[in-house]
Order: C-alpha cells, then structure tokens, then sequence
C-alpha cells in the first residue's frame, strides 16, 4: 500500500497542496474565501475520479492485482476522507461563529457525499457539475428529517461501489439493501429522535451536548404536548378573571435539569437560556422549587438571570428577599429583571389583598 | 484457451457492432486481428478482457466468463491499448516501482532481460516518452507478470519497423516459452507475414476468416494481402 501512496502523491501532491492552501486561506479570512476550498475540492474530486476516465488512467489500476476493495478504498474512500477533512476544517473554523462539532462533521458529511457519488458517476466537468446540483437538492429535499447526512453517505458510498464494479456486483447487496438501510435510519431517526438526543446529553462533548440540547429545547422534549389548563388560581374577587395556568401531561425534570446544566455552562444567558426560562415559567405548578432556589442564591449571573426569568411566571411571590436583594446586583440585567419581578409582586399584592378595607 | 460463444455487441444506435457465433483463440503463437477501422478488432478485445459486457452470449477464458470473473482473470488477460493510459507526469521507473512491490508474482528475469532488449529510458516521464518507448514500457509492465493471455490493440502500429521488429520479437518468444496467447490487433501486413501464425479476418462485426496463416497461403498460392482482399470480397464465412 506504501507504494500505491507514493504513487499517488507524487501524481496529485499539487491538487492537496492547493485544498490545504485554500482550506487556510478561507480559514483566516473568512467570507468570500470561503469558496475557495469548494472549488479546490470540486478540481481535486475532477483529477482524482473524472479525468483518469476520460484519460483511462484508473485502468491502470484496475489492471494491478488489487482487490475491487482496495481499488474502491483508493477511488471512492481517499478522497471521501480528504473532503471530509477539507470541509470539517473550514465549517469548524468558519470566521464569526461558534464553534459547532456535530454540524460541521454533519456537513462534511453530506457535501463529501455529493462530491465523491457525483465524481464516479459523471464523465465531464459538467456533468460533475450538474449531479452535484442534482444530489445537493435530493439531500435539501431530505434534510428535513434527523441523521439525513448518515443516510445520505450510505447511499453515496454504496451506489459508488456499485457503478465503479461496471455493475458486476449484486443490485440487491449494493443498492438494494442500503437505501433500505438508510430509510430504516431517517425513520428511526425520527421516531427515536428525543431518545436519542437524550442519550447524547451524557456524551462529555460540550458542542455536541450544547447543539442537543438545542434541538431538545427546540422540541420542547421536557414537556407532554397537550396540557391541562388550571382556572383555580383567579383571584378570590368577582370582578377579576381568574388566572390560567397551563399544567402538562409530562414534565421530565430530570431532562430538564440536564437541558439547564448545558445551558447554565455559558457565561452569559445565551438566547437559548432565554428561551428555556421563558418557556419554564408557564408551568409554575411544575417548578423543581429546590433548584430555582439553588439558581437565584448562585453567585453566578447566568443563573440568576435564568431563575429570575422562571419566577416571572410565578402565580405568588417566590424567595421575594432574595429577588429584593439581587434588585442591588451589579449587574444590569439582574438587578433589571429583579425590580421587574418586584413590581409585579407589588401588583399582585395590591390586586389580591387590598390595603383598603373598604374595598 | 479464450472462447467466444453466441456474441452479440450493440452500438448505442442499435447497430450491431459484433455477431460472432463461435471463436477459438489458439495458442501458443501470435493470432493477428485483421479488418478495417469500425470491423470491432477493438470491441471484441476489450470483451475479451472482460472491461465491457456484451449485450448477448459470453467470451469464456478456461471455462469461466471473463466479464463476470473479471478479478480473477484480470492477472491472466492484459490488454494493451492506447485508450488505457499510463500516468503522464510520472517517470517508468514510478510505475516500474509500483508494479514490482504490488505483484506477488513479479518476474526479475523477464523485467532484465526486457529492459535490457528492449531499451526503455526508465528516467523518463512518460509525456517524454515517444510513441514507442510508451509501448515498450507497455510490455515491460505486462509480462514480467506472467500473463496467460496477452491482447494488443493496434499499439504497435505508429511505430518505426526497428521498435515494432523488437516487440513482436518479444512477444514471439514469450509466448512459445511460457505457452502465453497473444492477439495482436493490426493492419500492418508486413507483421502479420512475418509474426503471426494464425490470423482472423473481421468485417463489420462478424468473423469473415479464421484459419492459421501457412495453411491460407498454401492453399490460395499468393501474397497475404491479396487473401485478405478475396475473402472481403466474399464476405463469407470459413
């Protein structure tokens, strides 16, 4: 193999060398560069699978006595890695956003797909060209549903076994069988998502807990979709109406408080944060009281911010001497949505225990 | 032993490219292919080494079908032919390397005595490399891995009489030495004379003449180029 890698670097050293170059230049300067590495990928897939057709240099390969496994590792597998790479190093480092494990591999995934299927099956530069467009709207068409990109590889990689063996190989075994495969995963995938969002909160790799978790909230995992609505909680007079509380059919604190444990890591309350506290305080009558207790006494802002945001949707004033004493916090937003909270007691009071006797 | 049972080949217009009932390849010896451009000298080759699949029939090599055996037999059937390029910016010595740490059955021997018979400038790119120096690399690749069937498509006929004389020489001797069968696609006449012992006529698809070269010319008493001549004007089968 160290011969058939000697070989193959001293023919196409020059298309790697211009991916990597490329791949750092739309590192560092971000935006328009960033079409750069595309183009060198798109020009490395073009020498490495189409020309050698054109130029029946790959017979040459074909003709060493190599096993059809080692030739597809070398024409379909090699470069499927290369782009791999190429492409999680470009979306992972991409300038002005976050850095995202699962959606960059995600990406790499599903773009290294398109180009290694497109590069086997097309003849020309064009037709390379329009069976990446082809395939890229195929992939748009599934992308609604969960693990699409693993389902998509299945496809690609086995498709590309199959027209590189001149279609010797069996119809069942190498296309049959995997689009199966890969229909068992979207629908697996989608009726098992949650559980298996679940089970990735536990996987100690904070990008990928945090783009859970995300999807998690998103789904609004924690809590049942119908509700119960509760009207008890109106106000004891005949000229108010009474309060509606929502109560779920499930609320999974556990999940929750794992959700929260992602969350809460930040330094800040990220938008998602906001969201989660936002979306707790509906359900007053399901707070885990002990842990919002635990979050307003933290001498971390994030938290407080988060526990004070729930509390915004208490039926009666909560820890009211600890909200009265973060209304002094240093900090803007705490001592805001403290006052904020305060204020609102303050309404609540006055609505429900009048200071006037007469009225 | 290569066999052809039942072929039928079609072009993508639905013409047919080749109809042959029945076909043998002999060996040891070298068979020349013989007909004129379109005849399916090139097609029935490439089926032969099992790179295309016929649309009927089958082209059997001990009994197995080559196209459907094809990894197995690919060790045993090379095909040389200018539409299966070597790499252009690498030297013969690249390939020359390649080949020798890759083929558990890589014969020192033959690769001497053919690089010392045959003169191949192994420092050269190969888009250096003249038309027969490209063939001659050709070879040296080819039969240093003890090929059983050795299938030639018209390679040999850009080049000057000094290189093709050399190779034919080679390919003669390699095939009565190892019992090898080799089946040279060419029009060149002056080769098919003087090297081929047995010859197929080809026209437009179907097999217009097999017979060993001795017994044709004994038998019609004239030059080869004008038996060639009869049996396309007959356009009948032998």
């Amino acid at each position: 193999m160290r011969s058939i890698f000697t070989f193959l670097f001293k023919q196409y050293w020059s298309y790697i060398l211009i991916c990597i170059l490329g791949t750092s230049l739309a590192i560092y300067y971000g935006g328009f560069w960033s079409f750069l590495p595309f183009l060198f990928l798109i020009l490395f897939f073009y020498e490495w699978n189409i020309a050698p057709r054109k130029e029946k240099t790959w017979y040459f390969f074909d003709s060493l006595p190599l096993s059809f496994s080692g030739r597809y590792f070398l024409r379909v597998i090699i470069p499927f890695v290369f782009s791999i790479l190429i492409i999680f190093l470009l979306t992972f480092f991409k300038k002005n956003l976050t850095y995202d494990f699962i959606n960059s591999i995600a990406d790499a995934l599903r773009i290294s797909s398109i180009f290694v299927l497109s590069s086997i099956i097309a003849i020309s530069l064009s037709g390379f060209f329009g069976w990446i467009i082809i395939f890229y709207f195929i992939s748009y068409l599934l992308s609604s549903f969960t693990f699409y990109e693993i389902a998509i590889s299945i496809i690609a990689l086995s498709l590309c076994y199959y027209y590189l063996s001149s279609k010797r190989s069996s119809k069942l075994k190498t296309v049959l069988i995997p689009f199966i495969c890969s229909f068992l995963i979207i629908g697996a995938g989608s009726i098992f998502k949650l559980k298996i969002f679940e089970f990735s909160l536990s996987i100690p790799i904070y990008s990928l807990q945090l783009n859970v978790a995300e999807n998690l909230l998103e789904e609004k995992a924690f809590i049942g979709k119908n509700f119960v609505v509760d009207w008890s909680f109106g106000g004891s007079d005949l000229s108010s109406s009474p309060l509606k509380v929502f109560i779920p059919t499930k609320y999974d604190d556990k999940l929750l408080e794992r959700m929260e444990t992602v969350f809460l890591k930040e330094n800040s309350c990220s938008l998602n944060c906001h969201k989660l506290a936002d979306l707790v305080s509906n359900f007053p009558k399901n707070w885990n009281q002990d842990r919002i207790q635990q979050y307003l006494y933290s001498n971390r802002e994030t938290e407080q911010i988060y526990a004070l945001e729930i509390l915004d949707g208490a039926i009666q004033p909560l820890f009211f001497n600890r909200v009265v004493f973060l209304a002094r916090s240093e900090n803007e937003e705490v001592s805001a949505l403290a006052i904020s909270l305060i204020r609102k007691w303050g309404d609540i009071n006055t609505f429900q225990i009048p200071q006037n006797s007469i009225f | 032993m290569i066999e052809v049972n039942d072929l039928v080949l079609y072009g993508k217009n639905g013409t047919i490219r080749l109809k042959i009932p029945e076909l043998k390849f002999h060996s040891p010896g070298i068979t020349a292919l013989v007909g004129h451009n379109g005849a399916g000298k090139s097609s029935l080759l490439k089926l032969a080494a099992g790179l295309e699949k016929s649309n009927h029939g089958s082209i059997l090599y001990d009994q197995k079908d080559i196209f459907i055996h094809y990894e197995e037999l690919k060790e045993k059937i090379h095909l040389l032919s200018w539409g299966l390029e070597l790499y252009r910016s690498l030297s013969a010595k690249d390939h020359l390397d390649l080949f020798r740490s890759i083929c558990k059955n890589w014969n020192k021997d033959i690769e001497l005595e053919l690089l010392k018979d045959l003169s191949i400038p192994t420092h050269k790119k190969v888009e250096k490399m003249s038309r027969g120096e490209q063939v001659r690399l050709r070879i040296l690749l080819s039969l240093p891995r003890s090929p059983k069937v050795i299938l030639i498509d018209e390679v040999t006929n850009d080049l000057d009489t000094d290189s093709r004389r050399a190779i034919f020489k080679k390919l003669d001797s390699y095939s009565f030495d190892t019992g090898a069968q080799v089946v040279v696609a060419t029009n060149m006449i002056e080769d098919i004379e003087r090297y081929a012992s047995d010859i197929i006529l080809l026209k437009k698809g179907e097999v217009i003449l097999q017979s060993s070269l001795d017994s044709i010319k004994e038998q019609h008493n004239t030059s080869f180029e004008e038996i060639v001549r009869i049996y396309e004007r007959k356009g009948s089968v032998l």
